[in-house]
């Protein structure tokens, strides 16, 4: 009894400990505001930006959706 | 629009690229923000924005323009040009109706639209204090015959290097005439 314990107490422990160092995918960007300061109208028909995005954690980080607003 | 990377693994870089569409934008400071959803453990919605000031090299105003009918029939409306170009020339003035024709009148009388409106443009006396020159454009067309308001576009072409044609969108209100 006292050994099936300690064996489920051990796989338990095998289950925890890898979960607890995992962080999961992180997303981070330097700056979540930009200011592309002064534009004149006419010269260009759009304005474009290229946010890098970083994935700071361990595990695949997964977009599923950028929208307006 | 934004183009963006769908997936980033465990210590890489990915991009969003939000595009801001400036043809249709009004002068002035303004942000657009974009919403990110993913399965992210800190900030499954993170927000990213873009602010700038955009400087309009040639504005309407009113920026929707009504060619009503006058005392004498004709169709007429005046608008404000505010431009940073002292030596402003209109070339043309033109309507094109944005109605799809769904029937054989309809598309007889848009292809009986003039293609040209007529029109004077006086230059003011001075600047306004921030600089800018206000125009006074008076546009007109002869009296026709019109049973029901017409949506479209306005183009009025001018020799400004930066906004050679200025869209407007706007209305030919068939509205009777007021009495004299």
């Amino acid at each position: 009894m006292k050994k099936t314990l300690k064996s489920l107490f051990l796989m338990a422990m095998l289950l925890v400990i890898p979960a607890a160092c995992k962080t999961g995918p992180l997303i981070s960007v330097d700056s979540e505001e930009v200011n592309l300061g002064t534009i004149k109208q006419g010269t260009k028909t759009a304005a474009k930006y290229v946010f890098k995005v970083k994935n700071t954690g361990d595990s695949v980080l997964v977009i599923r959706d950028v929208r307006p607003g | 629009m934004v183009g963006f990377d769908t997936t980033i693994l465990p210590g890489r870089e990915g991009s969003i690229t939000p595009e801001v569409n400036l043809t249709k934008a009004h002068g002035g400071t303004f942000s657009k923000c974009v919403t990110v959803s993913s399965n992210a453990k800190n900030k499954p919605e993170m927000h990213l924005c873009v602010k700038m000031t955009l400087k309009v090299p040639l504005a309407a105003m009113p920026d929707y323009i009504q060619l009503r009918r006058n005392a004498s029939g004709k169709f007429e409306t005046e608008v404000t040009l505010s431009t940073d170009k002292p030596d402003l020339a209109v070339r043309e003035a033109s309507f094109k109706s944005t109605a799809q024709p769904n029937n054989q009148n309809q598309a007889a009388w848009m292809a009986s639209l003039p293609d040209h409106l007529t029109f004077t443009l006086t230059k003011p006396d001075k600047p306004t204090a921030d600089g800018s020159w206000d125009y006074k454009l008076k546009i007109w067309e002869e009296p026709m015959e019109l049973k029901e308001n017409k949506f479209g576009e306005f183009t009025i072409s001018t020799n400004h290097p930066d906004m050679p044609e200025l869209k407007v969108n706007g209305i030919i209100d068939a509205s009777p005439a007021p009495k004299k």
